[in-house]
């Protein structure tokens, strides 16, 4: 008994030793974005702040539109959240229960897709959006989300296949049609899946700079990882270090409530096991 | 499979009542149109380019292979190609271990697990902006974090970004930060495990390191294949901190190859040129990924063997 007590609080110590490092870039983050402008560089440093004010979050707000950039992203990741459980929910229906002589040949293009490096795609997407007219537009940053994405077709086909086909059987039996069958007893089933996909979906538009830096034109579309961005180039000196702070801190909440929320769900989605079907 | 033999009449009914190809086709089409067009398209597309010098304002010059020739006698795309190696060879392991060690302590009932795992993620999602910016200020040479907790205890700390024999060091330090992505999956992992084969072998006097050895780690092996090859095509393609943080820079020490494709396509507009590294990359990363597989393959457990398709 004693000898376990020993091991149990070895363990528990190691585990938040490495929490606490994990932790204090964070807090140094947060510490800074309460602090006045002019004494972030003290030395030595404070470890604590004066006093809690906001005015670096307002500040955010009020000198620098932080709201209209934070809509932009939201309404982006509301469209990309839309597109991509549509499109891999009727594609992975397909490939799970319909019948096709070459599905193989699916899968396996399926496989390549999703080896796909997205660096080497990424410049020559960038071609064919041009060619398409799409640049200057914001289609290429919420219109691939419709087409599907060969991962969540693949991870939603493999808990499709999990379903008892005696539910399937039966529904069909009681005249359900497939999209029916789709809608009201196979997406219902595979929800930790779906779960996954619209969470991830959210964080990885939320926070993405790359394509918005890239595609969007229009000042006033930046979203806001962009905006964070042009805060630390345009305006780069400590001065601004405190709202981009204030930012960075603001930018992800929204992420850690979902990762909070999404937790079992996102275990028990990646738990079962290839073979069950 | 059995191959061809004669579906039932059972199996023939249900093929009639769920439809023929091309309600199959329709259902996949959104799939098939994304295949082409961000896919199929640009990969071909850019291959043509890759064999033309091209400035978008004008039609592609076919110049052969140029472009490759051009590359591979030039002194920083060879550096990007070396700094990439290096960068992987510094993370994988370490992160892998380490991400993989965390999950191992955090797996089963713990008080505040949730709390915890929570923690480790966190940096997962903080905006790579601010995260880059945060990182920046830790590895300042006067005032950083660093180097403020390395002169307590009378370490004189180097000029980390500034210094190129130590700027690639703290962007791998930095990338260390990130290990709550791995450990969401080794926790997953985790739960696959058989408790039995550990009863079994704990009352048959295994001792903890060879149930590691014999029963934790092998049948982890399909996730621990997946990490590693995840983290080798994600690792060959690290952009965000060299692109935000040191961009490129002192002397391309930090010029991953993905930054300097980057700044072949959109700052130099050498559109050429940055086909064909990406054509490069995308040959290197099948190679990588073909070899790490076969070598893999005989230490890999599938409890399902033989799963296939129907």
């Amino acid at each position: 008994m004693k000898k376990r007590h020993v091991q149990f609080f070895a363990r528990y110590g190691v585990i938040l030793l490495f929490a606490v490092t994990m932790l204090v870039p964070f807090f140094w983050m947060i510490i800074t974005s309460f602090k006045d402008p002019v004494k972030v560089f003290e030395r030595p440093m404070n470890w604590w702040v004066d006093s809690f004010d906001f005015s670096n979050y307002l500040k955010f707000f009020t000198d620098y539109d932080g709201w209209r950039y934070i809509w932009n992203t939201v309404r982006l990741c509301a469209i990309n959240i839309v597109g991509v459980v549509v499109s891999n929910a009727i594609v992975a229906y397909a490939v799970a229960f319909m019948k096709f002589r070459y599905k193989k040949i699916i899968m396996v293009l399926l496989l390549i897709t999703m080896m796909m490096p997205g660096t080497v795609t990424f410049f020559p997407q960038f071609i064919v959006y041009v060619k398409l007219g799409w640049y200057g537009t914001l289609m290429p940053l919420w219109v691939p989300a419709f087409l599907g994405n060969a991962y969540y077709i693949f991870l939603l086909r493999q808990y499709y296949l999990t379903i008892p086909q005696p539910i399937l059987d039966a529904a069909r039996v009681a005249g359900c049609g497939h999209f029916r069958l789709l809608w009201q007893i196979v997406v219902p089933m595979a929800k930790p899946v779906f779960i996954i996909m619209v969470l991830n979906t959210f964080i990885s538009v939320w926070s993405d700079l790359f394509g918005p830096l890239i595609y969007i034109l229009n000042e006033k579309d930046r979203t806001f990882p962009v905006l964070l961005s042009y805060m630390n180039s345009s305006y780069g000196n400590a001065g601004t270090l405190p709202s981009i702070m204030a930012g960075g801190i603001l930018s992800a909440i929204p992420t850690l409530l979902v990762y909070f929320i999404g937790q079992k769900a996102m275990i028990k989605a990646y738990v079962f096991k290839s073979g069950d079907k | 499979m059995k191959g061809k033999a004669m579906p039932t009449l059972k199996k023939r009914l249900r093929r009639r009542r769920l439809g023929g190809t091309p309600r199959f086709f329709l259902w996949i089409s959104p799939w098939v149109i994304g295949f082409v067009l961000l896919t199929l398209l640009p990969l071909l597309g850019s291959l043509y380019v890759s064999f033309t010098e091209w400035k978008i304002v004008s039609d592609p010059v076919w110049v052969g292979l140029a472009n490759y020739k051009e590359l591979f006698t030039e002194e920083i795309f060879l550096k990007s190609l070396r700094v990439t190696f290096l960068y992987c060879a510094m993370t994988i392991p370490v992160n892998m271990v380490l991400s993989l060690a965390t999950a191992m302590l955090l797996n089963g009932d713990l008080p505040y697990s949730g709390i915890l795992r929570t923690i480790y993620y966190m940096p997962c999602v903080v905006s790579s902006v601010a995260a880059a910016l945060l990182w920046s200020y830790i590895f300042n040479y006067r005032f950083g974090l660093i180097n403020q907790l390395l002169s307590l205890i009378g370490v004189e700390g180097p000029n980390w970004l500034g210094d190129e024999r130590w700027s690639l060091a703290a962007l791998a330090i930095m990338s260390l930060w990130g290990i709550g992505g791995g450990i969401v999956i080794y926790l997953a992992g985790l739960q696959t495990v058989p408790q039995h084969l550990h009863e079994a072998a704990r009352l048959a006097g295994a001792g903890w390191w060879r149930r590691l050895f014999t029963i934790t780690l092998p049948s982890m092996s399909p996730i621990l294949l997946f990490q590693l090859l995840t983290n080798i095509i994600g690792g060959l393609q690290t952009f965000t901190s060299g692109y935000l943080i040191t961009d490129g820079g002192p002397n391309n020490s930090t010029m991953f190859y993905a930054l300097y494709l980057y700044k072949n396509a959109f700052q130099y507009h050498k559109m050429g040129k940055a086909c064909a590294m990406a054509w490069i990359l995308f040959i290197i990363i099948m190679v990588l990924s073909f070899l790490v597989m076969k070598v893999s393959a005989p230490m890999v457990y599938y409890e399902n063997d033989g799963g296939e398709d129907d």
